[in-house]
């Protein structure tokens, strides 16, 4: 792979004051159960590269129509012919903040390799565990699909860094629809993954899981619809997980800060929350969804930490955002592939862990609402608001649960939320997977302990 | 996620002078064919995706950066001893590998539904536009140059955050042992800018983009300007008051609902197999007699015509929901077998959770182009009547409602207060919850404000106008 330094060489020697060539290969196998019956068995394999220059404090970007010298000239020269179109009318230049050059080959080797596993034996985990669920009566239809891969990526840049990485990546998503009285039907998802091969199933089984999940979609089904309204809510490990992701993570990407999208824009040092509060994005998280360990420019993956006891400390940042910022890279730069422009992206979103039990969270609320699992969320970052969904969700009166509600979504003020949370789990639990689509899609993690929010606004289905 | 902006979609990438053409694609297609024939499929299709586009971005007021791109890849379908099996690849020199990988897949999977056979296809128009197809980046750049000058001189304190171009073109072509041969080239352009105006009691917003198959007609300065007048309108906002109101939706709040709460619950996939909430209600009255929701693959220059489907099921027009009544569900070769059904021709091949098109997935009935027909009025009597309401411009979290059950909670945040017939000031964030289904057979009224719309987590598209819905809960 001579032919990459060559590249970054030839781009300096044309006029570029930094380039860099990424090329990512992708292995893949894609199986999909449906009610008893493989639906699908897909292998892949994918190879691509693209070139990225800057040109007068301006970016270019082109991807190579092959991996070879020829495509990577054409693909230098293309983005090199952006960049100086583009350069006139671009009102601030680029200057990346500098990064030490790395030289350096990671392979994460999982335990058990998925790409090494037989289709059949893959079928035959996904139909026991659809079994598992659809032996549970009222469960009208299950849906397994177990995606796993191995992605190289290999970076190298006009200033000496070349790394390459191999990443396994492991995804198991379970669709349950339960059928009840009048033809009513629920659904319900769960997933298992992570950086992981098989052995995330020896942590995690998935007929366990399958069955559990078949439970509490029955649960849904006979639930009660949310009261709407302003309620204390405890939140429970993945759904603070995807608070710390949705309402902080994402107004601490720093390209937003930068483009005056996020209301977190110049308040590093501030108290913006109550003290429990402590929220970090961590790539290195052992077998988190979201971990890597380089991000898409080449500099190492780390442990950020954003708010601490509800101070903001940071955000997440490319060598791009670092240099506008004036602060030090941290490994937050990724693309969802070799086509894709390294955006500023979260990794593993977590909460850390209190003091309380989750007796002591739920001792406190009078009338609220437990709410478990992620049904996912977004946010406005520019606003400040938030919206996610419940998976599951019951009443909390008096301190007890009592009747199971459904379809609890959960609305807020970011900045209220964080101040409103008064008191943290010490029941902190790894990162579950998660897909984060910002333009493009890439894994993440979530993950957090329970958590205990005041008059939060809950709106509930019909 | 971030709430999204309707940026410049992925879907186009490179432009460059030459053609794509699609002829060429084909016959890669038919020889792909020939080699899953010759290790051992009894029968073969192939269908290669070629695309090339290229995108500017937009931040905080200024042109940052751009790409240009091309993407290329195969997706191998065999049929041995009346099973089918998959693989995909993008070098030619997997192809081989690819051939034998597909045939392994086959030895596990199910009977096959048929692959494609010889048919006359009847070809769309409005799908490939020279001009676009030879759009200079230097006119790209001044496009989006005019889009944030019209911004600024209606909105001049507002920072313009984000947004961008993206113009390209698409070519496939699918072929088959059995006689099939398919080939579409098309163009495409999005655009779109964000305006966030930072006030001291509140943050307005204002976005607007634009969406074409052609560069004729497209409007940037006019995106520029409904970014801009939108963010003025939104300032100082008040707290909405809750309780059961009349809820106009704005098209731009409308594509996540009708992403995933009625074109997901139409599938065949689900809805033959008691699993949504449309299920064996077909024949059933689901919307007001007045209106029919059709998928038209044939739309003239709809972003997601085309001839044949991704699995080479020649298009047609088809009435999803006919005058009121609930007419048929979506079904792919798949599904229709199943099911005792036709295929619908509406067959698209995307991966989970993407919206963009996609040689790495088997082809599955998504939906191409929902529309609605029927009587549509203008704004005044679109309003008109309603004592109390609101006007909801966007809505966040139609992804985290319950698909099957139809129920949702979707949060807006830029949305105005209606009062006797006529649209007041800006209101708070607020959350509007009901059941999709539900609301589909309320509607009161739908505008003549038709946009177009693109799925969040799927390549459907939908045109849609501002509907009207009485009775659904608003929280503030």
């Amino acid at each position: 792979m001579v032919a990459f330094r060559r590249v970054v060489e030839d781009a300096l020697e044309k006029g570029a004051t930094y380039a860099d060539v990424r090329y990512q290969e992708d292995r893949s196998t894609s199986v999909e159960v449906k009610d008893g019956e493989l639906r699908k068995a897909v292998p892949g394999r994918e190879r691509g590269a693209s070139v990225r220059v800057l040109y007068d404090g301006t970016w270019g970007l082109a991807t190579a129509p092959s991996v070879d010298p020829r495509g990577l000239r054409r693909a230098l020269d293309e983005a090199l012919g952006m960049a100086r179109a583009l350069a006139p009318r671009v009102s601030e230049r680029v200057t990346l903040a500098p990064t030490k050059a790395v030289r350096d080959v990671v392979r994460w080797k999982p335990k058990k390799d998925a790409t090494k596993i037989p289709l059949e034996a893959k079928r035959d985990l996904l139909l026991e565990a659809s079994k598992a669920a659809t032996s549970v009566a009222g469960i009208a239809s299950a849906k397994l699909a177990l995606d796993d891969e191995v992605v190289t990526t290999r970076i190298v840049t006009s200033e000496g860094t070349d790394v390459t990485m191999e990443v396994p990546r492991l995804l198991l998503q379970i669709d349950l629809v339960a059928r009840g009285d009048h033809g009513k039907v629920v659904g319900y998802r769960a997933r298992i993954g992570g950086t992981k091969g098989f052995e995330a199933f020896d942590a995690e089984d998935p007929s366990e899981k399958a069955g559990e999940a078949a439970k509490s979609a029955l649960r849904i089904l006979t639930a009660k619809a949310a009261p709407s309204g302003r309620l204390d809510v405890i939140a429970d490990p993945d759904l603070a997980g995807v608070f710390a992701h949705e309402a902080i993570g994402h107004a601490c990407e720093a390209d937003l800060v930068i483009a005056g999208e996020s209301l977190l824009e110049g308040r590093i040092g501030e108290k913006l929350g109550s003290d429990l509060v402590t929220i970090v994005d961590d790539g290195r998280v052992k077998g988190g969804y979201g971990s890597m360990p380089y991000d898409d420019e080449g500099v190492k993956a780390s442990r950020k930490v954003l708010l601490e006891n509800g101070v903001l400390k940071g955000y997440i940042l490319s060598r791009e955002t670092a240099g506008r910022l004036g602060m030090k890279p941290n490994g937050g730069a990724r693309a969802a592939s070799h086509a894709a422009r390294p955006l500023v992206r979260m990794s593993n979103t977590l909460i850390e862990k209190g003091d309380r039990t989750f007796e002591e969270l739920l001792e406190g609320v009078k009338r609220g609402v437990y709410a478990k699992g992620t049904r996912g969320g977004q946010v406005d970052t520019a606003k400040g608001t938030f919206q996610f969904g419940a998976q599951e969700a019951w009443l909390i009166e008096d301190g007890e649960l009592t009747t199971p509600l459904r379809d609890v979504a959960l609305q807020g003020e970011i900045l209220e939320t964080l101040t409103t949370i008064d008191a943290v789990g010490k029941d902190a639990m790894l990162a579950s997977p998660g897909i984060c689509g910002k333009g493009q899609l890439v894994p993440v993690g979530d993950g957090g302990p329970h958590v205990r929010i005041r008059n939060a606004v809950v709106g509930g289905g019909a | 996620m971030p709430v999204r902006r309707r940026a410049a979609k992925a879907r186009t990438r490179r432009v460059s002078d030459e053609p794509l053409r699609a002829a060429g694609l084909l016959r890669d297609a038919e020889r792909h064919v020939r080699t899953a024939l010759a290790v051992g499929a009894d029968e073969a299709e192939a269908f290669v995706l070629a695309g090339r586009g290229a995108s500017l971005r937009i931040e905080k007021g200024s042109l940052t950066n751009g790409s240009v791109g091309e993407e290329r890849g195969v997706a191998l379908t065999v049929e041995k001893k009346g099973r089918r099996g998959f693989a995909y690849f993008t070098e030619d020199a997997d192809a081989k590998t690819a051939a034998r990988r597909a045939l392994a897949s086959a030895r596990i999977l199910g009977p096959s539904p048929g692959l494609a056979e010889k048919v006359a296809l009847k070809p769309v128009s409005g799908l490939f536009d020279a001009k676009l197809a030879r759009w200079s980046t230097e006119a790209a750049i001044e496009a989006a140059v005019a889009m944030m000058d019209a911004a600024r001189g209606r909105a001049p304190d507002a920072v313009i955050a984000g947004g961008g171009l993206g113009w390209g073109t698409e070519a496939y072509a699918l072929a088959t042992s059995c006689g099939f041969k398919g080939a579409v080239e098309g163009t495409s352009l999005g655009g779109s800018l964000h305006l966030v105006l930072r006030e001291a009691d509140a943050t307005a917003t204002g976005f607007d983009y634009v969406s074409s198959r052609a560069l004729k007609g497209v409007d940037f300065a006019g995106c520029g300007r409904e970014a801009a007048d939108l963010a003025m309108r939104s300032r100082r906002p008040k707290r909405v008051e809750g309780g059961p109101q009349t809820v106009v939706f704005r098209p731009t709040a409308l594509d996540g609902l009708f992403e995933f709460l009625f074109a997901r619950a139409v599938l065949g996939e689900t809805a033959h197999a008691g699993q949504s909430v449309f299920s064996g209600r077909l024949g059933a009255r689901v919307m007001p007699e007045a209106w029919s929701l059709v998928d038209d693959p044939r739309r003239r220059g709809g972003a997601m015509s085309a001839p044949f489907d991704d699995e080479g099921v020649p298009t047609r027009k088809v009435a999803i929901v006919k005058k009121g009544l609930l007419a048929t569900f979506l079904d792919d070769r798949d599904t229709a077998a199943r099911h005792g059904a036709k295929p619908s021709g509406v067959a698209v091949r995307a991966e989970r959770m993407s919206s963009d098109r996609s040689f790495r997935a088997p082809p599955r009935a998504v939906g191409r182009n929902v529309t609605l027909e029927g009587p549509a009025s203008d704004e005044a009597a679109l309003l008109a009547g309603i004592r109390r309401g609101v006007l909801v411009h966007d809505a966040m979290g139609a992804h985290t409602a319950n698909a099957a059950s139809g129920d949702f909670a979707v949060s807006s945040s830029t949305l105005f207060e209606i009062r006797d017939g006529e649209v007041a000031g800006p209101l708070k964030g607020a959350m509007v919850s009901g059941n999709f289904p539900d609301a589909l057979a309320k509607l009161e009224a739908a505008g003549r404000d038709v946009r177009p719309l693109g799925g969040a987590f799927s390549p459907l598209a939908m045109y849609l106008p501002s509907l009207r819905v009485g009775g659904l809960r608003v929280t503030g």
